[in-house]
């Protein structure tokens, strides 16, 4: 173990008001050219003689023109231009013509729609579907929410909020039929795929991609690989009104029956008695296995769901496990989100884990994972579009959370998802160090909370992260709201955050490359680390439970252990960039994780790596021990928390 | 006229063809600069920025009221934009300025003794427009990321959201980007 280096600060950052001292001025032509091609300074509208010759014009603008003209004229010959309009070569084009088609878009195009390679048209599709009155919804909320752009997957996110307030579904209707053997267009990522199926026996029309087609993505291979895993002794149908409340659930389920099961497309009458009969002796033996396996093991169990509106919770049974064994030192895998998991912590007795994601929610769930029947999750759904931190308070009854990306941080009832209140960073009343600034020249923050702690006490919260290129923490009063003090000494976005356990002192760190440990009461900064030239960010900041020591995770690959008391350092080098860091509740271990997807423990005093528990994630981004320290979670890319038994 | 972030999407949801005035003259500047900087052409800057708020129209025009008001009208837009850009370039219609391997390769072996403080450099006007050119000849992905961030004063998760890239992606381009644009800075100094 090597100490850290003494050193005098070095940044190398780029100058941030770059862009206001050298403005680049805008052609005055550019706004009258625009509003004069959209036709927004009162030319005439087209004819339907000059759209039908302008939906083949080599210029996509005279294209998209002419398609929202034939769209307005909503009469057979119109869409019938409107059709290869679907198939253009522009994304806009195809958009345009998409929504013109609106309710009158056949099943096939939708589904080539849901598929395209762009997701302004993707998000057209959602959006679309969402007019069929819910017919065939669920299936596309379920591939909207798991989009790889968060631009569609906020459009589904919204449609999926919609439709919980026009509970119950309604049905499809029963001659309802999917052709998919049609050509595949040529901007879909589903082309060369037949598939014929049949959606009436179904809630969910259609199975969205296919095992076998050579285009469909990774993720979803993976997730339909998890599906039949699951699908090994798998629970009775829900009621098609409690499909809504499961995001996985939507879709992949029927993906997996689908791809297990015989294209029908017409069942008689009589069949229907047959099935449900045989649903019936399922259900008998899926209870009787069930009850077996709650019993012979600790991590099978029938979860049920609590659905928050507003102040309101409703107890509804979930069938769906989230369990998934994998390997021997892998308890299970939480697979409840539909998006990245940004945080993840074990409440404080142990009981329960919640994790922020991407997805638009912080979900709390039974970290024992059936050791009892009827454990309970709980779905937050606030404010924010998506969720980067959380923290429960001490005394484990609320949850605050928070977006990397929005000033607001939610305060919440853990055991009802019910927002109890909402404050929001005030980083524009904030002056900034200008000395800080002076010397730490650095990039930009956005405006949001990075960060978010409770006091040990529960009585304060310390909200850190942004405000455009500001870095700022704030105290707050944790039930009024009121600031108690700001901390403005970062010069760059405040992304580490600890408090210590007795509560007198706060470590932050920065993308400046600073590390303050500061007077809670006060504001007072004590003691100070500085990175070398290199490791410009200070990642994640923790620390150890006796509270002498930090542990520090930066940039530069290397994790470091900082005693500001005593000033002792030393570093190891961890290989890959650490996003998070954690130590173990005996203080001896850090757990860290990033870019490689696996989490590593490491032994906090020699620096050795002592294991690494492989994800199947590209990235981990949070990492959290349980309060006995025998158990490891990690959230990632892979919209899933595994839990490891360490 | 002065709108806040909030306020633009609320008008354009109530009337689209009246407000969308508003919505080119609140980001042309924002758009147009960051554009130059990606092209490093003000003609291309132009007519990407153009067809960016045309095709941005049309998509607003077949969106439904309650989404347009929850548009993070900045970042979408940005979004828009980055994707013709890469259409053009693409389709060859764009000759952007690189810096190929040997060119690294020559700027990483500097030392790091040898460098100036960025800082210094940006007291100076002209510098500035030096280092300013200099971004306009990183490779795109480089170029892109030190764009938003530095000059945008992006996140990291607001980047990496914005192009649909891991997190650790973003940071290690911005970080790659950085260290070259250091580098860049060393060798014309030690000139």
């Amino acid at each position: 173990m090597e100490g850290f280096q003494d050193n005098q600060h070095e940044d190398w950052g780029l100058h941030p008001h770059l862009e206001q001292a050298t403005p680049t001025p805008v052609p005055s032509a550019l706004l009258p050219t625009v509003l004069q091609r959209l036709g927004l300074e009162g030319q005439s509208t087209l004819s339907f003689e000059q759209a039908r010759e302008d939906i083949r014009n080599p210029d996509w603008q005279k294209r998209a023109a002419a398609v929202r003209t034939l769209g307005k004229l909503n009469t057979p010959e119109a869409q019938s231009l409107l059709l290869p309009a679907l198939d253009d070569e522009d994304s806009s084009v195809r958009a345009a013509a998409l929504h013109a088609l609106g309710q009158n878009a056949s099943s096939e195009r939708l589904f080539t729609a849901l598929h395209d390679e762009d997701w302004h048209v993707r998000e057209t599709a959602i959006f679309i579907v969402g007019q069929h009155k819910q017919k065939r919804l669920p299936d596309a909320l379920a591939l909207g929410l798991r989009d790889t752009d968060v631009l569609v997957r906020e459009a589904a996110q919204m449609l999926q909020n919609r439709q919980q307030t026009l509970q119950p579904l309604e049905q499809p209707p029963t001659n309802h039929r999917i052709d998919l053997f049609a050509p595949p267009s040529p901007h879909s990522h589903i082309s060369g795929q037949q598939m014929s199926m049949q959606p009436q026996e179904r809630h969910q029309p259609h199975r969205s991609t296919s095992l076998f087609s050579p285009f469909m993505q990774k993720k979803d291979r993976k997730l339909m690989r998890q599906e039949q895993e699951q699908s090994f002794g798998q629970e009775p149908e829900q009621p098609s009104e409690y499909r809504s409340y499961d995001p996985y659930r939507n879709g992949l389920s029927e993906r997996w029956e689908k791809a297990t099961s015989y294209p029908s497309y017409r069942r008689p009458f009589r069949s229907r008695w047959y099935m449900l009969l045989g649903m019936v002796i399922v259900f008998v033996i899926a209870g009787i296995i069930g009850w077996a396996v709650a019993v012979i093991t600790p991590f099978s169990r029938t979860n049920r769901i609590i659905q928050v509106q507003g102040e309101q919770a409703t107890a509804l049974p979930f069938y769906k496990s989230t369990v998934v064994p994998q390997k021997s030192d892998t308890l299970y895998t939480y697979l409840g989100h539909s998006g990245y998991v940004y945080a993840v912590a074990w409440s404080p007795n142990g009981s329960r884990i919640a994790s922020a994601s991407a997805d638009g929610t912080v979900q709390v769930w039974d970290a024992t994972t059936g050791a009892t029947m009827g454990a309970n999750i709980v779905v937050h759904r606030g404010n924010l579009s998506s969720y980067s931190a959380l923290a429960w308070s001490p005394d484990g009854k609320y949850i605050a959370s928070s977006s990397a990306t929005d000033p607001t941080v939610e305060i919440w009832n853990a055991a009802t998802g019910a927002t109890t209140a909402t404050y929001q960073l005030q980083g524009a009343a904030a002056s900034v160090s200008h000395i800080g600034a002076a010397l730490r020249l650095s990039g930009g923050c956005g405006t949001g909370v990075y960060q978010v702690a409770w006091s040990p006490d529960g009585t304060r919260l310390a909200l850190a992260g942004g405000y455009q290129t500001h870095g700022i923490v704030e105290v707050l009063n944790a039930l009024t709201g009121n600031i108690l003090l700001t901390y403005t000494a970062h010069a760059s976005c405040v992304d580490a955050l600890s408090w210590s356990h007795d509560g007198k002192y706060i470590v932050t760190g920065s993308f400046d490359g600073t590390v303050n440990v500061w007077d809670a009461a006060t504001g007072k900064t004590l003691y100070q680390y500085a990175t070398t030239g290199t490791n410009d960010i200070v990642e994640s900041a923790a620390w150890s439970p006796d509270d002498q020591r930090i542990a520090l995770s930066m940039q530069g690959q290397s994790i470091g252990i900082w005693d500001p008391f005593n000033n002792q350092k030393s570093q190891f080098t961890t290989g890959p960039d650490v996003f998070q860091i954690a130590w173990s509740p005996d203080g001896q271990r850090l757990a860290a994780v990033g870019p490689t997807g696996d989490a590593r423990i490491w032994n906090a005093s020699t620096g050795a790596n002592l294991a690494a528990y492989n994800s199947n994630a590209p990235e981990l981004f949070a990492v959290a021990w349980s309060p006995d320290g025998r158990m490891l979670a990690a959230g990632g890319m892979n919209d899933a928390v595994q839990i490891w038994q360490v | 006229m002065t709108l806040s972030d909030r306020e633009l999407p609320i008008l354009l949801a109530t009337d689209l063809d009246r407000y969308f005035k508003l919505l080119v003259l609140h980001y042309q500047q924002r758009l147009y600069t960051f554009m130059f900087r990606q092209t490093g052409s003000l003609q291309d800057a132009e007519d990407i920025v153009q067809e960016a708020f045309i095709r941005a129209y049309y998509a607003l025009a077949d969106y439904p009221g309650e989404r347009i008001q929850s548009l993070k009208l900045q970042a979408w837009l940005f979004k828009i934009t980055l994707n013709i850009f890469y259409k053009r370039v693409n389709h060859d219609r764009l000759h952007l300025v690189s810096l190929d391997s040997s060119d690294e390769s020559m700027y990483l072996a500097i030392e790091d003794d040898e460098r100036e403080q960025p800082e210094q450099v940006a007291e100076n006007r002209e510098s500035l427009r030096e280092l300013e050119a200099m971004v306009a000849t990183l490779s795109p992905q480089y170029r892109e990321a030190v764009n938003l961030y530095y000059f945008e004063e992006m996140g990291y998760r607001e980047i990496a959201e914005l192009l649909n890239q891991p997190l650790g992606t973003v940071k290690s381009n911005v970080h790659r980007g950085t260290q070259l644009l250091r580098k860049t800075l060393g060798v014309q100094k030690s000139r």
